[in-house]
């Protein structure tokens, strides 16, 4: 069971403690940016923008957070972006295949590349880093050997869409709909499960309470992003893969499986789970998503590069830090995660506009990054 | 255990033997500072950088072909945009036994002890298209950067005299992004003082990468409301991040784009009118004439076509063989690298619907 912090009357797990720090550090950087830039930066353009430059690295963070919280790692994942996007590019630019053939292939790439790497990791048991450090390396030379390292342009509209297109206004307000009454629908399951498992009436003041906020979140997350011409399409995907992430980890067995992997995964052998099925499962998805990252990535850029996703991997890993994951495993959230991933690109984001020079942001980033992690962990009672 | 013995011994002749052995049987190699007989192939060491970029392939092939051509042995090397792994391929390289040893530089001062190592072994050394902040080399082979950085701020100045231009720089590690700033920033300066233009936003761009100059553009769109007239970007990889901004929010086209490199994408951007120009260096004829510069330096011979230039970095003038360079757009693509056989007309128009390509002669 997760600990929990009781913090005036309201319950809150300790591995997501982090990240609501994470959550006030975050403000505070998006409210110095705002000052710094003269009021650009929390323009609905500028965070249609950030919410756009963060959505790549967001969606491989999920799945990197859940290798993480399952006590493993990978480091081949900027490569095997590079290798996935290359395949569609090439493929359509090359061979005149359609849109839905070379993302299919750009995906199924990833996938076996995961599931590969995956069954190295849990059945021959080489250390993940090992693996994945050698799938670094391959991966990068693949693809700069298909592609002969040249950059491989992609004209079809379509295909540029995903990385270039906007959700219609309605469409925004209709999920926007959706979400809450999703969230309606699940908080009123939570408060009848209260009852039936007989823990208990629910504090309905708190519940309300605890609604409020996510809702008003999405509100004014539709809000702004259409005031900025509607929800980029990367985003919504993003938001989808985050949604999906979140309920395999808290609301699924392979989820809970994962955690008690990386918690002790001798005790979690033993008690039944099939720890290296799991494991290899793991590595699936985060190759899934790597496809669907990499679909992204080669959509925005209208191109793929042989050089696409150099060090995305540790983007993706610091994210997951941030956010509050271990790397030893067993503990992180996906929240955290995303929020790991959204502060970086805030960073990133903000620098550019106040057009710092390329080695100062390098710096700051490494140093915020430390600092970060190091007051929260200062912090922590151990 | 007396087994273990046996064959522990066994191996130990066997090893000995081995060791032994290349000894009697390598009688053709000869030291580096040994007299070299006019039959014996020169060996030409190339270390390039990367060859990430078409054009870089471009240098690899045509470099290669000449070499054969000219019945000369060349190993060539590749660092993948790492100053590490360079100097150790230098290494290697002159352990191997090279006469004349060719850089293209990953980073232009670390570059400088590379060239220290092979001249403390007597070797020639030539600094390909990238300068190397040595006094040491003995040539510098190019295709004239500045000018390049110039002719890209002119072609651009002359086009778009007034409003808000956004420079895009290489990589800050590379000689090449450094030099073609300072040239651009000349030709501009008047234009900046008087108030006709302004810079709003600069950087130089890590590797060059496509995916830094993408987020480096919309940042600046979104920073000036889309009022930016011209986009000043050092090469072709970079303007094509450009223009994917551009194109997000339907301004490809409308704002003018520079590059250099001719890479086909860039020659296709062209001529759908989403990037304005680029820089046309042919690349043959400058690896031939490095080729052939080696050959000179090699077998002692005296190097003709130089001229002194000056490297700022370190204040020194240098000997250098300079090659001309084309701007590109549109207008001029027909009669540049199609002319020249450098890209395919196919190639170059295949975005652009038949009835709007012009008339191939």
């Amino acid at each position: 069971m997760s600990e929990t912090v009781k913090k005036s009357g309201f319950k809150i797990e300790t591995s997501s403690l982090r990240a609501y720090t994470m959550l006030g550090a975050m403000v505070l950087i998006w409210l110095f940016f705002q000052w710094q830039t003269g009021g650009i930066f929390l323009t609905p353009r500028n965070l249609s923008n950030l919410m756009l430059q963060m959505s790549v690295t967001g969606i491989i963070a999920v799945g990197m957070l859940m290798v993480i919280v399952s006590g493993n790692i990978d480091l081949s994942v900027g490569s095997v972006l590079g290798l996935a996007g290359g395949t569609a590019a090439i493929l359509m630019y090359f061979y005149g295949y359609g849109m839905t053939a070379a993302i299919v292939a750009a995906i199924a790439v990833a996938i076996l590349i995961g599931i590969f790497q995956g069954f190295l990791t849990a059945y021959l048991n080489i250390p993940a880093f090992i693996v994945t450090l050698g799938g670094l390396l391959a991966w990068r030379g693949a693809i700069k050997g298909i592609s002969n390292s040249q950059t491989v342009p992609v004209s079809d509209e379509t295909f540029k869409l995903i990385g270039q297109g906007n959700m219609t206004l309605i469409s925004g307000w209709i999920l926007a709909g959706i979400a809450i009454l999703a969230l309606l629908f699940f908080t009123y399951r939570r408060i009848q499960a209260q009852k039936t498992y007989g823990l208990g009436e629910a504090n309905l003041g708190g519940e309300m309470l605890r609604s409020i906020l996510p809702i008003g979140a999405i509100l004014g997350f539709i809000y702004v992003m259409n005031a900025a011409n509607g929800v980029p399409l990367p985003v919504l995907i993003f938001i989808v893969v985050a949604l999906i992430g979140t309920f395999i980890t808290n609301s699924t067995v392979f989820g809970r499986y994962l955690y008690a992997i990386g918690g002790n995964s001798d005790a979690a052998r033993l008690s039944g789970i099939d720890t290296k099925f799991n494991v290899l499962k793991v590595y699936a998805f985060l190759g899934l998503l790597i496809g669907v990252a990499a679909v992204i990535s080669t959509a925005r850029q209208a191109s793929a590069e042989p050089g696409a996703g150099v060090l995305k991997e540790l983007d993706a890993i610091a994210a997951c830090v941030i956010g509050g994951a271990s790397l030893m495993g067993g503990r992180g959230t996906i929240f955290g995660a995303c929020l790991g991933a959204l502060i970086m690109a805030s960073l990133d984001n903000g620098m550019s506009l106040l057009n710092v020079r390329d080695f100062m942001q390098e710096l700051i980033k490494g140093a915020i990054l430390v600092a970060a992690v190091g007051i929260d962990m200062i912090g922590k009672k151990s | 255990m007396r087994l273990k013995l046996l064959i522990f011994l066994a191996f130990a002749i066997l090893i000995s033997a081995c060791v032994q052995a290349p000894q009697s049987t390598n009688n053709t190699t000869q030291p580096n500072n040994a007299p070299k007989d006019a039959n014996k192939k020169l060996k030409i060491g190339f270390s390039m950088a990367t060859v990430k970029e078409e054009r870089w392939q471009r240098d690899q092939a045509a470099f290669k072909a000449h070499c054969e051509k000219m019945q000369v042995e060349c190993a060539i090397t590749v660092a993948d945009n790492n100053s590490a792994k360079q100097a150790n391929d230098v290494e290697n390289l002159l352990t191997q036994g090279i006469d004349v040893l060719v850089i293209a530089p990953q980073d232009a001062t670390q570059a400088a002890t590379l060239v220290d190592k092979a001249k403390a072994k007597n070797i020639p050394v030539i600094s390909y298209d990238r300068l190397i902040n040595s006094d040491k080399i003995d040539l510098y082979i190019s295709h004239q950067v500045p000018v390049i950085g110039k002719k890209i701020a002119e072609y651009a100045l002359q086009k778009v005299p007034e409003g808000n231009y956004v420079m895009v720089y290489g990589a800050g590690t590379d000689n090449n992004a450094v030099i073609m700033k300072k040239e651009q920033l000349a030709v501009l300066q008047s234009a900046i003082d008087s108030k006709k233009i302004t810079i709003v936003a600069d950087n130089f761009i890590p590797d060059w990468k496509p995916e830094e100059a993408l987020k480096m553009a919309e940042n600046a769109l979104t920073q000036n409301n889309d009022d930016i007239k011209a986009f000043v970007v050092s090469n072709d990889g970079m303007a094509g991040g450009v223009v994917a901004a551009l194109e997000k929010r339907g301004l490809a086209g409308k704002i003018l784009v520079t590059g250099q490199d001719a890479e086909l994408p860039a020659l296709q951007r062209i001529a759908e009118g989403k990037q304005t120009m680029t820089v046309y260096k042919p690349i043959i004829p400058l690896a031939n004439s490095a080729v052939e510069a080696a050959m000179k330096l090699g077998k002692k011979e005296s190097l003709t076509g130089t001229q002194m230039f000056k490297n700022d970095a370190i204040g020194k003038e240098i000997i250098a063989i300079l090659l001309e360079v084309t701007t590109v757009d549109k207008d001029n693509l027909m009669d540049t690298v199609i002319k020249d056989g450098y890209a395919k007309f196919e190639d170059v128009y295949k975005n652009v619907p038949a009835d709007q390509r012009p008339q191939q002669k």
